[in-house]
């Protein structure tokens, strides 16, 4: 019987311990970019400005319909509205990147540990 | 609809300021765009949902499943290899021990065997010692016994010739004897 | 080549007659309906042909076709959890089919079928509309609590009419940042190609100079390689956080 080489058991030991772990975890995250990020941030704000302005002006166009003529003054105070929700939208997209970013981050140093 | 390609050859318009002639601000293309993204969407989705994603899930899983099996196969060859080792390491040991009890008893019967001997041919010897003692002490007492006897005769023959007178051998060995 | 850049965004029926009439609207069969049918065609063939459940070590096409769906499903899990799944093949379509007219759209030639307002916002629509039902569906009345956040009471009114702005901006904000990033993206492409084909007409020593473009057009197509890519991943996992927010309300954060 030829004597068993001990040290090339230990590596398939880690080998497999690898394995194991790198099957058990699933695929790598890739974290969010910048120009997508700051893209994002300009189409929320946009996007809110808009929606707050269309709606302040349909509702001047229903009063409008009923015969007050309140033109500029919902369309303004909506505006103002859309610029807050904007404002929060940008924010709580802020919130969701920096999840991501943490969640990328957070399987990361995990990877690092198991090495 | 149809008269739109013929605007936007003859006039350059600048990157769509003018939305009027801004391609996909045109209404009158909504409801042909509508119709098809619905067919078209809801084609590919009844294809993912029931064919596609049944069979890249169980080709997914079919392969999880593989390699798992794989690598638990493979633990287990791992640890059946760990045990012939230790096996293979206590059967050395062992056989390690039974060879090195061997050569001590193997000594320990030289050693007696050589005790002995050594002790034999000791014994021997003495007694050839003390038989020779004896057979030394037996000579001498004879010779002895001769010197007297002749020391004896000779001082009768010389009383007898001087003196004319016979001595017996009890006299002339206590004569003699002084 | 068209030397317009928009000219590439015009739809033109293919079929000079319309089909039929919806609803007192014609149909028209036309390039982007064209574009549409290859996209969906090519991917449900993709998905379906390149993947064999048996088969453990995969080809190229299938494991392109199983990343995008772990990719997907990675997705929905992270953002949404364990109940978010059932979402699974909608999120796939959308994602599928908006990466597919992105990258198809990237061909010399072809339409792009995400360089249309209509296209994008009735996706985004449909989105919202998932997830008011599912809302709806799961918390009832309780829905409206995702429009109330939680503040004093005299400012809550303000807070409400903000929310509601806030919730209604996510139809538009999804689709136009679809829209305008394919529609930015191809026309760049268009206004550089059509700058090589100036200069390479040209003739002479200014044939040469066409070179700089040519170059530059290749950095702008790897870019808008990954836009595409982008736009249809952002597009995906917004779905994603707007479904969890239904399912969930706020009691997440």
């Amino acid at each position: 019987m030829a004597a068993p080489d001990p040290d090339r058991l230990d590596s398939l030991g880690k080998r497999l311990a690898e394995l194991q772990t790198k099957q058990a975890a699933g695929p790598k995250r890739q974290p969010p970019n910048q120009s997508g990020i700051a893209f994002r941030f300009a189409t929320e704000l946009v996007a809110s400005l808009a929606v707050g302005g269309g709606l302040g002006w349909g509702i001047d166009w229903l009063f409008g319909h009923f015969g007050f003529h309140t033109r500029p003054v919902f369309l303004i105070v909506f505006f103002m509205l859309g610029i807050v929700a904007g404002i929060r939208n940008v924010m709580r997209a802020a919130t969701e990147i920096n999840a991501e970013i943490a969640r990328t981050q957070v399987s990361e140093t995990e990877d690092g540990k198991e090495k | 609809m149809a008269e739109a390609p013929a605007t936007t050859e003859t006039t350059e318009v600048p990157a769509g300021h003018e939305a009027a002639g801004f391609p996909p601000f045109k209404t009158e293309t909504f409801p042909s765009q509508l119709f098809w993204l619905a067919i078209t969407f809801g084609f590919l989705f009844t294809v993912l949902w029931r064919a596609a994603g049944p069979k890249i899930n169980a080709a997914i899983t079919n392969r999880r499943n593989a390699i798992n099996g794989a690598i638990a196969e493979a633990a287990k060859a791992r640890a059946e290899a760990e045990a012939a080792q230790a096996g293979y390491e206590t059967a050395l040991a062992q056989a390690r021990k039974r060879g090195n009890a061997l050569a001590e008893e193997t000594r320990q019967t030289l050693n007696a065997e050589i005790a002995k001997a050594k002790a034999d041919a000791d014994a021997q010897a003495s007694a050839a010692m003390a038989a020779a003692e004896a057979r030394i002490a037996g000579t001498r007492e004879t010779a002895k016994a001769h010197v007297k006897t002749a020391a004896r005769d000779a001082a009768i023959a010389i009383v007898e010739r001087l003196t004319g007178d016979k001595v017996s051998a009890e006299d002339a060995t206590a004569a003699l004897g002084n | 080549m068209a030397l317009n850049p928009m000219e590439q965004f015009t739809i033109k029926p293919l079929i000079a007659e319309p089909l039929f009439a919806l609803a007192g609207h014609p149909i028209f069969f036309t390039n982007q309906a064209l574009l549409m049918i290859i996209v969906v065609v090519a991917s449900s063939l993709f998905l379906t042909l390149a993947v064999k459940p048996g088969r453990l070590v995969p080809t190229r096409g299938q494991s392109m076709a199983e990343m995008s769906y772990e990719f997907v499903a990675n997705m929905i899990h992270t953002a949404t959890g364990e109940d978010g799944l059932k979402f699974f093949p909608f999120v796939f379509t959308l994602f599928i089919f908006v990466l597919c007219s992105n990258f198809f759209g990237m061909i010399p030639g072809s339409f792009t079928v995400t360089s249309q307002i209509a296209v994008t916002l009735a996706l985004a629509c449909m989105v919202m509309l998932i997830v008011i039902v599912t809302g709806v569906a799961k918390h009832g009345w309780r829905f409206i609590m995702l429009f109330i956040p939680k503040a004093p009471i005299y400012i809550l009114p303000l807070l409400f009419l903000i929310e509601v702005i806030s919730f209604c901006s996510r139809p538009i904000s999804l689709s136009v940042r679809l829209f305008a990033n394919m529609l930015a993206g191809h026309t760049m492409l268009a206004v550089f190609g059509g700058f090589v084909v100036a200069l390479g007409s040209a003739g002479g020593a200014l044939s040469l100079l066409s070179v700089a473009p040519m170059m530059l057009i290749v950095g702008i197509l790897l870019l808008e390689l990954l836009v595409a890519f982008l736009q249809a991943y952002v597009f995906a996992i917004l779905t994603c956080i707007y479904i969890n927010e239904a399912l969930h309300l706020h009691d997440h954060h």
